[in-house]
């Protein structure tokens, strides 16, 4: 079955697409229309004729090499359509830039023209055709500049995304399948559901003559075209330190098949708050390492960032950020933050760093069964090594999460004072990753040395505490000069 | 804050797991096991507190390993590991005058662990019956880690069980 789909190129309103009139090839074949003689190619009378009457009947007349992108879609109609879409997305974006996605059968059609005008004309390959995405910036960018008062950067921050979708493309890349499986009915069948990519498609197009072209293609002339525009800036990132005063608060929400354990988290008392200054879809909570449910987490504190995505505003000034910090603050007692500042993403990604070389300080409230005293105590600490290196298999308590691995650890650190014969405080540097509790108890043995081993009694931890966690980010803030005495208080009296 | 001085507090054991029994193991009368169940259904296998072993203090001339945990187990599923049946074979404990005690899994799970120490230390058993010297670890699926527990007998139910016996 003929086809002649380029009858198309030739009968379409646009006479002016940039397609046609940046493409030196094609006005030659425009200028030489009237000299060649089209009916001396082997077209059926009755084809030609169906074909032109479908393009009359059709209501919606694109143009059909650039179904309309570069004629509707570059009207100043659109264009504030672009705008209402960016403001809404983020209100103070500083820049911006476009992304475009095309549907797939303009590839066809492309490559259509390419062997039509090298039949026709001359030598004609994808590079001799304008690109229609670079005619679309060609016509757009600088008003768009104009319209939203900022500058296109190819790398802003913020992306308005343009998709533009075609209602007939599936349709012809049919065509492109019928191609494919003309001498193996069989293996369509089999790849019935295959989806094309834009790869496969060009791979298939490299192999298409015109003839192939004129056999098997066929354009969907009723097809219409819609556009879907969106905007998403980079995400807006916070950072503090957060101190945790209570033993009952997990850091993040406790929730099993949907249901809600706990009342809150960590997690919540910190970004709830902020999130009423920060306007985002959504955020996520990082932090340097975690506690237990049951350990507080005193001085300075354990520094957080968190990720606010799709953000509506993205400009802060910092004195928000402490009116946002005094509201979490004054909310619960259970948490405290400070510190609390905008980072750009690079210096978020502190929080992770070394995360191996870092060392946390804590204080453990431990108990024996047999008595010791204080010249016992520091006797038997000052006989291990410094710094002591123990081998801990994963902790039973978290096996069932984790890797079953031996980890190597190191303690700098470690001296106690006794309260009572029966009880003291452990007061230990360690390497991040150490899990202290196993480190006391030794967990049946599976964690060497252990504190019972070098103190040779049975010895089990009642509390435990994060005293420093030794990492230098995010920066202090200055007005935080009464903030230390602060400390000393809320940690003595658990806020 | 002032404490008290010698307050009885929770073990480790006893914060965390809760003790259930499994009788006469491979059918050899008093050879029973005890499975510390953890609260995140991992399961760890010791000898019973009431095992001859423990309670006639026999002398324990060795102990042959008769299973290992399966080296290709990765991740933090333990892909690899071997899913075993109550009945697996574990250890034999010989001890003199020819008594010998085989011991197996008593549970369903993954095993993730063997107890190499008490092959080198037999008298962990012992002396540490309830800490160092523990025989296994197994992690069973979330639904055999509720069947195990049908099969086997409560610490009340146990002692009770013992004390006629």
């Amino acid at each position: 079955m003929v086809t002649n789909a380029y009858r198309l190129f030739l009968n379409r309103l646009c006479q002016s697409c940039p397609l046609k009139t940046q493409c030196a090839l094609f006005n030659k074949f425009a200028e030489d229309q009237e000299r060649i003689s089209l009916e001396s190619t082997s077209l059926n009378h009755s084809d030609i004729q169906t074909i032109d009457n479908n393009l009359n009947v059709s209501s919606l007349q694109h143009c059909f090499l650039c179904i309309d992108i570069l004629h509707r879609y570059t009207s100043d109609e659109f264009m504030q359509q672009i705008k209402q879409t960016a403001q809404t997305a983020t209100s103070d974006f500083q820049s911006f830039c476009v992304n475009l996605s095309l549907p797939l059968n303009l590839l066809i059609r492309h490559a259509y023209l390419t062997k039509f005008l090298t039949n026709f004309v001359g030598e004609c390959n994808e590079k001799d055709l304008p690109i229609i995405k670079d005619q679309w910036r060609n016509l757009m960018i600088d008003r768009l500049e104009e319209v939203l008062h900022r500058p296109y950067q190819i790398d802003s921050p913020f992306e308005i995304n343009i998709t533009f979708d075609f209602s007939g493309e599936k349709e012809e890349l049919e065509s492109l399948r019928r191609f494919r499986y003309a001498d193996n009915p069989k293996l369509a069948k089999s790849n019935a559901n295959e989806g094309f990519t834009r790869q496969a498609v060009t791979t298939i197009l490299n192999d298409l003559t015109f003839e192939d072209f004129e056999q098997y293609y066929k354009p969907a002339i009723n097809g219409k075209t819609t556009c879907t525009i969106s905007a998403l800036h980079d995400s807006v990132y916070v950072a503090g330190r957060y101190n945790k005063y209570s033993r009952t608060l997990s850091q993040t929400p406790w929730v099993i098949d949907g249901i809600r354990k706990a009342e809150t988290s960590v997690e919540e008392l910190i970004a709830l708050p902020i999130s009423k200054l920060v306007n985002a879809k959504d955020y996520v909570f990082l932090s340097s390492g975690r506690e237990d449910v049951d350990v507080r987490t005193l001085g300075r504190g354990r520094p957080f960032v968190i990720e606010f995505r799709h953000p509506s505003r993205i400009l802060y000034l910092p004195e928000e950020f402490v009116t946002a910090q005094h509201d979490i603050n004054t909310l619960t007692k259970d948490v405290r933050v400070r510190d609390l500042q905008q980072v750009t993403k690079e210096e978020s990604n502190q929080i992770k760093e070394g995360e191996e070389e870092k060392t946390k300080c804590y204080e453990a409230l431990c108990y024996t069964e047999t008595q010791i005293d204080q010249t016992e105590l520091d006797q038997r600490l000052a006989s291990v090594p410094n710094p002591i290196v123990i081998e801990q298999k994963t902790p039973i308590r978290v096996l069932h999460r984790r890797t079953v691995m031996t980890r190597q650890r190191s303690i700098t650190e470690l001296s106690a004072t006794v309260i009572d014969p029966y009880h003291f405080r452990l007061l230990l540097t360690t390497q991040a990753g150490t899990y202290v509790k196993e480190f006391v108890h030794g967990d049946f043995g599976r964690t060497k040395p252990n504190l019972t081993m070098i103190l040779d009694r049975f010895v089990d931890i009642l509390e435990l505490d994060v005293l420093a966690v030794n990492i230098d980010f995010p920066p202090s803030l200055k007005n935080e000069t009464d903030e230390n005495e602060k400390d000393i208080l809320c940690d003595m009296n658990g806020k | 804050m002032s404490l008290a001085k010698r307050i009885k507090y929770p073990s480790v054991i006893e914060r965390y797991y809760t003790k259930y029994y499994c009788k006469n193991v491979h059918n050899e009368l008093n050879n029973d096991t005890l499975v510390l169940v953890h609260s995140n259904r991992i399961c760890v296998l010791m000898l019973s507190e009431r095992h001859p072993v423990i309670e006639k203090s026999l002398k324990i001339d060795s102990i042959e390993s008769l299973a290992s945990v399966n080296l290709s187990m990765s991740g933090k599923s333990k892909r690899g590991a071997d899913y075993v049946q109550p009945n697996k074979l574990l250890y034999r404990i010989k001890c003199e005058n020819n008594q010998n005690f085989t011991i197996c899994a008593s549970i369903k799970g993954r095993l993730v662990e063997v107890n190499d120490e008490i092959i080198k230390t037999p008298s962990l058993l012992q002396q540490k019956a309830q800490g160092e010297g523990y025989l296994a670890i197994f992690i069973p699926s979330l639904k055999d880690g509720e069947n195990n527990l049908n099969s086997l007998m409560t610490e009340q139910d146990y002692n009770v069980s013992k004390q006629s016996s």
